[in-house]
């Protein structure tokens, strides 16, 4: 009796180990440093007075928050976009490709294997001035001049992590939409209902659970985003995770840069908290 | 492997599985390093025997340095006069990168930063002083390279490689040349204008153009600044953060005007490319790399000897020619042959140092200041 | 049976490949309106195959499906007036079981009210009124199989198709819902084709069954004729226990022939039809038919000598397995109807003849 109660904490305290200690941990060290006035003292300097200092100067800046819910949105247009294209491409490789799926699957992440920033950085021979498609646009006389517009720009930061997160959010829903036993469908079928009814009463709510993971796979990791904006953002590109890098990075001023990431937890936070008032998680899952 | 898989949930996993851990691994090598990182794998110090004072009895000396810099071009004649000692490289990618390691407590006997880092160091007491008097070649850096690692009247560091910061142009889209630092705000060149992604730059650029002292901007004057900055981006295609990026984006042609380094004028010249480095009228800015021996170094005079060696001719003559950087000795010039490189760091020109304003060091304050202004300018709507 | 109705189904050389496979070879069939019909067979015979034609989820490679006498091979299965139950019953788990149930109303855009008092009617008739509110996640397996019955009868389809529907229940509910279905399907009259490979289930509940075996129907019958008059040994063996001697034909006699059972002696046995003497063929008994050392009854009796090798005593009968002097051993199996008579038991070891009437051996010709 006592074994079969102890061995679920005994498989457990593998993985609470490791998030406490690079998960809780870090985050804890996070929050400390950003009550931190200063780097005075090194990384690990002691007897400083707390002060929300840092906070103040994130509140009162009168870019950074705007910056923040430009994020926010940008991360759920790139959120949407991404599901919506990756939804049929799951579709297609659940219902259609059968046999093929798994060699289409392997296909479709197969980018994955390559560096993020070579990912990125062909993206730029695409969409660049000198690029395919402005090449294309010249040469079938479109346009005259390159259109500059299709790299550094917002634009080509949400078409680039949409590009990025296509296969990610294809996962879950494939995944969701594998699970759903084929004789539901046939007895929606039997029962009546045409292919699109079929699909919008039965297929389509009892993806959603891969739908909503997906979404917020994308979503999440998006808002903090700084990669893809410093290589193809241009100038009026940057997103709130570039404020942080900037903090974290050339800027040697940890504790700013430590608000600011905690600041953007809570905006994510509070979002997902609206959302899962909104759309009851447990329901969906049936 | 392909044969073998199904379509199951099996597979899916394991794939899933992967994605992740790939995913992990770009995430933790494209982040800042988490202030958990334990310091960066010390090299073994010799902890052990007390040296004898005047002859250094340590068969190892560790060095955080750059990558490309450990190659034993880039100090033989240290490797002459201590065959026995092996050099121990590790290595940081960014000024902001080593300056962390240090300040974690990396602790190698030497480390290499550029202006203006400095005062960062001695005011965090990472650094100790340098005692020229064991330098034979110390009296051959001409004064400004001294005086950039001097600071309150004492030597921290000794300079080492340096090089021109100036505006690179396409001699072929700006026919009229350029002048000035104003360049970058020119409206004329809108959409074909690069600046490097930078907030000390950033100032610098700035103060130099408005005539203000680096070392003591109020903030108005910083606040004018940051306006200034953020109209540029109406005119600034992108903010480039390697010089490959900027190289690339100037021979297609989509930038005309450049902030950048003497590095890349060379390699575009010698590639071809209808480029010029300008003269501005408020001067160009230099950089210097610098070596500075750790506070805690057990190898202060096996340092002092490597750094000497630095200063030697064969090692000056292959980071001149190889590397097509400057050397902070003069009087080795001569061996460069290459008219790309003997026009991209000036060495025909007497006189440009005379007019070049050598990057000044600045207070952790200012340090934070100007990032919060550059960040400012790209959070700005 | 009215001859004026057109078959509910019929079946014509209904055939169906899988990639090389054959899982249903020309399969003809014709299933009365208010019949309830069984596929039986063991799995992989093509009994599912056959069903999922008739539903239309599979396109037959040849052969028709003619439903109420209409040939249906172009027409889509929500449009064949058929329902199906399936196996794992395929309830929408995200919806209630009133969704459920409303499903097809719901599709056909039956006003709302009439939609409510239909599920209604319908759950009651399944025994399960006032669980509309909940999901099918929260209801037993026998509950799930009424919802699913519930959501098949309520568009009262003119066939019902259940696929193997009891399998996923225990022993005593398959019991109950046996007769529970069968009762069902008296009382709304439609037909109804019920896959199973369970034989006692066949039997319990059909009109008529057809024996299925690598993709061919071996035998339609009704359940007695099928167990008292096997056309094949497979059908003989599927359904029911049966011992089996292989012999030859010796003489016939009339209605009756001599077979000549090697090292046992000759048996008597029913001729179905014209044979040549010297055939060899197959001979089935049902262990209930024979006894012990003793025939009840008049008439000429089948006797051969055989030793008493195990003795099974299983509650309601008793099962003796007698070695036969070429070696076989068949089974015996004797109601227990009277007390044990004492001193008259029969023990293992001991030799007894085995006995049986001649009109219960049949004679099968594989």
């Amino acid at each position: 009796m006592a074994r079969r109660n102890l061995l679920p904490w005994l498989l457990m305290a593998a993985p609470s180990v490791w998030l406490a200690i690079f998960f809780v941990a870090p985050l804890a060290l996070m929050a400390f440093y950003s009550l931190r006035p200063n780097m005075e003292g090194g990384l690990f300097a002691w007897g400083w007075q707390p002060t929300l200092s840092n906070y103040r100067t994130i509140l009162q800046g009168e870019s950074y928050l705007p910056l923040l819910w430009v994020s926010i949105r940008v991360a759920l247009v790139v959120a949407f976009c991404a599901t919506l294209l990756s939804y049929p491409l799951a579709y297609f490789l659940v219902f259609r490709a059968r046999l093929r799926a798994p060699l289409l699957l392997t296909l479709l992440i197969l980018p994955f294997w390559t560096s993020y920033l070579l990912r990125i950085i062909s993206w730029k021979v695409i969409l660049g001035s000198n690029g395919v498609i402005n090449s294309l646009l010249t040469y079938i006389g479109l346009v005259d001049q390159p259109v500059p517009l299709l790299i550094y720009s917002r634009l080509a930061v949400v078409v680039t992590l949409v590009y990025v997160w296509l296969p990610f959010v294809a996962l879950p829903i494939y995944a969701a939409l594998q699970r759903i036993d084929a004789s539901l469908l046939e007895a929606a079928t039997i029962l009546g209902a045409p292919r699109w009814l079929a699909f919008l009463r039965v297929t389509f709510p009892l993806s959603l659970p891969g739908v909503i993971a997906g979404f917020f796979m994308v979503f999440i990791p998006t808002v903090g985003e700084f990669v893809t904006p410093l290589l193809v953002g241009g100038s009026r590109g940057a997103l709130y995770g570039n404020l942080i890098e900037i903090f974290f990075g050339d800027g040697i001023n940890w504790p700013l840069g430590a608000a600011m990431a905690f600041i953007m937890l809570l905006g994510v936070f509070a979002l997902a908290g609206v959302v899962a008032r909104l759309v009851d998680l447990r329901r969906l899952a049936g | 492997m392909l044969h073998a898989m199904r379509p199951s949930w099996r597979v899916l996993s394991v794939l899933l599985g992967v994605t992740l851990a790939l995913t992990a691994c770009q995430a933790a090598a494209t982040e800042p390093p988490p202030p958990a990182d334990q310091p960066t794998a010390a090299p073994a110090e010799p902890t052990s025997a007390p040296a004898e004072p005047a002859e250094p009895a340590a068969t190892e000396l560790s060095v955080l340095e750059w990558a490309y810099y450990e190659v034993p071009e880039m100090w033989v004649e240290f490797g002459q006069q201590y065959p026995e000692v092996t050099p121990i490289f590790n290595f940081g990618a960014s000024d902001p990168d080593i300056y962390a390691k240090y300040l974690a407590g990396s602790g190698e006997d030497l480390v290499h930063f550029y202006t203006p880092w400095l005062q960062f160091y001695v005011d965090e007491g990472l650094i100790q002083a340098i005692d020229t008097a064991k330098l034979t070649n110390w009296e051959k850096v001409p004064e400004g390279f001294r005086e950039s690692c001097t600071l309150d009247g004492v030597v921290y560091c000794v300079p080492w490689d340096w090089g021109f910061t100036s505006i690179l142009y396409r001699t072929d889209m700006v026919p009229e040349g350029v002048d000035s630092w104003d360049a970058l705000f020119d409206e004329r060149f809108a959409g074909h204008v690069s600046m490097w992604d930078s907030g000390d730059g950033a100032v610098t650029v700035t103060s130099y153009i408005l005539g203000y002292d680096e070392q003591n901007i109020s903030d108005e004057q910083l606040a004018e600044m940051k306006q200034m900055w953020i109209d540029q981006r109406d005119l600034n295609l992108f903010y480039w953060t390697d010089e490959p990026e900027l190289e690339a984006a100037i021979t297609s042609g989509d930038v005309w005007v450049a902030y950048a380094w003497n590095g890349a004028y060379y390699r575009l010249l010698s590639a071809g490319v209808p480029v010029a480095y300008a003269d501005p009228s408020e001067g160009r800015n230099s950089w210097i790399g610098q070596y500075a021996v750790s506070a805690t170094t057990e190898n202060y005079d096996l340092a002092l000897a490597f750094l000497d060696g630095k200063l030697g001719e064969q090692t000056a003559t292959h980071l001149l020619v190889d590397y097509a950087y400057g050397h902070v000795v003069p009087e080795y010039y001569d061996a460069v042959t290459d008219e790309a490189l003997i026009e991209a760091l000036s060495l025909n020109d007497p006189g440009i140092l005379e007019r070049t304003n050598f990057t000044l060091p600045i207070s952790a304050r200012d340090r934070d200041r100007f990032n919060q202004l550059w960040a400012e300018v790209k959070a700005a709507p | 049976m009215d001859q004026r109705k057109p078959p509910a189904v019929e079946l014509v050389r209904l055939a169906k490949q899988f990639e090389g496979s054959v899982a249903v070879r020309e399969v003809s069939l014709s299933i009365a309106q208010g019949e309830f019909f069984s596929l039986l067979g063991p799995s992989g015979c093509g009994k599912t195959t056959t069903l999922r034609m008739i539903a239309g989820f599979e396109v037959p490679t040849s052969g028709e499906v003619r439903l109420l006498g209409q040939d249906v091979l172009h027409v889509p299965p929500n449009r064949r007036n058929i329902n199906i139950v399936f196996q794992n019953y395929a309830l929408f788990p995200h919806l209630s079981v009133f969704d459920n149930v409303a499903f097809s109303l719901q599709v056909k855009r039956v006003p709302a009210q009439d939609i409510r008092r239909r599920v209604a009617e319908a759950l009651s008739m399944v025994r399960l009124p006032g669980t509309e509110r909940r999901k099918p996640g929260q209801l037993s397996g026998g509950q799930q199989q009424r919802v699913a019955l519930a959501r098949a009868l309520i568009n009262r389809p003119a066939v019902l198709l259940l696929d193997e529907p009891l399998g996923a229940l225990d022993q005593k509910l398959r019991k109950e819902m046996q007769l529970e279905l069968k009762g069902l399907q008296r009382e709304v009259g439609i037909t109804f084709i019920y896959v199973t490979h369970d034989q006692e289930e066949a039997l319990t509940m059909s009109d008529r069954i057809a024996v299925m075996n690598l993709g061919r129907a071996l035998q339609v019958d009704d359940p007695r004729s099928l167990y008292d008059r096997p056309s094949t040994r497979f059908v003989a063996d599927f359904i029911g226990t049966t011992n089996f001697l292989s012999g030859r034909l010796r003489s016939r006699e009339g209605g009756l022939a001599t077979v000549e059972v090697e090292g046992v002696g000759d048996v008597l046995a029913p001729l179905p039809s014209d044979l040549s003497p010297g055939r060899t063929l197959t001979l089935a008994i049902r262990p209930e038919r024979m006894r012990l050392g003793r025939i009840s009854g008049d008439g000429p009796a089948n006797q051969v000598p055989g030793t008493v090798a195990e003795i099974v005593f299983v509650g309601d009968d008793t099962q003796y397995f007698v070695r036969l002097a070429n070696g076989e051993r068949v089974m015996v199996r004797e109601q227990n109807d009277a007390p044990p008579a004492e001193g008259n038991r029969i023990q293992v070891g001991q030799s007894v003849p085995v006995e049986w009437a001649p009109a219960s051996t049949t004679i099968l010709l594989d």
